[in-house]
């Protein structure tokens, strides 16, 4: 894992903890894999919203 | 494959016209019903829960009322049955977390259904809150597609597509997010109808995304989703999201051909991540169009596959999310897990990404309104892949979330809230069912199931069924 990965899972768990919400730690590791996703579709949004 | 004539696979409307003229019992058609559930669906999975007793005891009253000439209508007497997030009973939306759960109050389109005397003869498969896909490993076993059980129905309204598609009711109340109607229906071979936004109820219907979230049938022909469709429209004060335009659609209404329809092909929208062999079908299915006096011209959207379902995803995880979050902190143990990670992924979505939705799903309305001022009809595949095999365990959230998303081109429908009709559109090459989808201008279904009634009459895909369920 590099250090940029486990600090994007930490932040994660984090953002996701102050919600009140608990997430284990292979959970994490598959959002983060998708979050990058996630991003690009707000962005996509944003854009056609901006258009 | 078989074109099949017997009971258990005749129409809606063929069975209410016996009805009605007393030439078929209603409680020999629910015995015979049942009795069909009782012997396929150890295999097929459609149903979670069957009303045995229920069922005919409504049966009964059905027989009773219309041998004193009290005939209620299309649905009176006949076997149907809705999708396990209309509250009805035990209604568990596929999730562990509501395994127990048993409704106060019955679902304003169950009542209405019930009304117009329609025999309710059990709650059907879904997946999971009407969002993670069905895998072999779920709390409630898969259902599975008749023309080949190893793979998916397709979904959300997984069950209604295989209880429809196997004979096991007359038709089936599903509900469509991102066209968790028609994607069953195309995969099964069968007829999914997602009316207008707001003209069918969803009070007591579990939400996932309450903007985009509809109510609609499953049949086994056009005609008898009309006749679903006038049994249950009309304005709910009790939905906040029912329109308040009154719009019936009849079976007059499906009457008078498609010459000189104009219909247009947005190819720009769904053509690069389309599988050959369904994209054959679909070609095919624009001659036989025109053949029959259609005028079917080429109509770019000027928007892709990804930038619709990008907006559809943003605002249905914020939503969802949004709904499921007490769940999430107090009960996180018994949410699946692909649902679980998909519904943290929505917590992650910001308020402002969430309005920027809103925004470009206004700016995707205008699009799709600009190409029907044009034309009075959208013609697509309505989904791009064959159906998968169902998988062992869950999948990894990011085959969902992805760039490269699989290509459900029922988004559009949802995200413009215009009405859409899938009808089956012939067997690819390994025999497995595809769905030709047709989009309207908003409360203009009657033009939409015009022109999904004359494409299945004239080809005929409609009355094919699977040799494994004869």
């Amino acid at each position: 894992m590099t250090d940029s990965t486990e600090e994007n899972e930490q932040a994660l768990t984090k953002r996701l903890d102050e919600l009140g919400v608990n997430i284990d730690s292979d959970q994490v590791q598959e959002l983060a894999e998708a979050y990058p996703a996630l991003l690009e579709w707000m962005r996509i949004a944003r854009e056609l919203a901006e258009a | 494959m078989t074109t099949a004539s017997r009971l258990h696979y005749a129409s809606l409307l063929e069975v209410g016209d016996q009805i009605r003229a007393r030439e078929l019992s209603p409680v020999e058609l629910t015995k015979a019903t049942l009795m069909r559930i009782e012997r396929l669906n150890p295999a097929l999975g459609a149903y979670y829960t069957v009303f045995d007793e229920a069922a005919l005891a409504e049966a009964r009253q059905a027989e009773s009322e219309i041998a004193k000439g009290e005939w209620r209508g299309s649905l009176h007497g006949v076997p149907i049955a809705f999708k396990d997030l209309y509250s009805l009973g035990r209604t568990t939306a596929g999730s562990r977390l509501l395994a127990d759960h048993v409704a106060t109050r019955e679902a304003a389109a169950v009542t209405r259904a019930r009304a117009a005397g329609a025999v309710v003869v059990g709650k059907l498969a879904t997946h999971e809150f009407a969002m993670a896909a069905a895998t072999l490993s779920d709390h409630f076993p898969p259902a599975r597609n008749p023309w080949d059980p190893d793979r998916t129905p397709g979904g959300s309204s997984t069950g209604a597509g295989v209880a429809v598609a196997a004979g096991l009711a007359y038709g089936a109340f599903g509900t469509d997010t991102g066209g968790s109607i028609r994607l069953p229906a195309s995969h099964c071979g069968v007829v999914g109808y997602k009316p207008t936004y707001g003209l069918i109820s969803l009070a007591g219907v579990i939400p996932l995304a309450p903007t985009l979230d509809h109510a609609g049938p499953l049949a086994r022909t056009v005609a008898d989703a009309t006749a679903m469709f006038a049994a249950v429209c009309g304005h709910d004060p009790d939905d906040p999201r029912s329109s308040a335009l009154q719009i019936v659609v009849g079976q007059e209404d499906l009457a008078g051909g498609i010459r000189g329809l104009r219909i247009g092909v947005p190819r720009d929208f769904w053509e690069v991540t389309c599988d050959p062999a369904i994209r054959t079908n679909f070609e095919a299915a624009l001659v036989q169009l025109e053949e029959m006096g259609a005028q079917v011209s080429e109509s770019p959207l000027g928007l892709t596959l990804l930038q619709v379902m990008a907006v559809g995803y943003v605002i249905t995880l914020k939503e969802a999310a949004a709904y499921q979050l007490p769940n999430l902190r107090s009960r996180p143990g018994e949410v699946g897990r692909e649902f679980g990670l998909a519904m943290r992924a929505g917590l992650l979505v910001p308020d402002g990404a969430y309005h920027a939705a809103l925004k470009a799903r206004a700016l995707i309305v205008r699009e799709v309104d600009r190409l029907l001022q044009a034309h009075d009809v959208l013609a697509m595949p309505t989904v791009g892949v064959l159906p998968d095999p169902l998988p062992a365990g869950p999948r990894r959230l990011s085959r969902r979330i992805t760039v490269s998303p699989a290509p459900q081109y029922t988004w559009l429908a949802n995200v413009h809230g215009g009405p859409a009709v899938s009808v089956p559109c012939g067997p690819a090459p390994d025999g497995l069912p595809t769905g030709l989808s047709l989009m309207g201008r908003s409360y203009d279904d009657a033009t939409v199931l015009r022109a999904a009634r004359a494409y299945e009459q004239a080809a005929g895909w409609g009355e094919m069924r699977s040799e494994l369920f004869p």
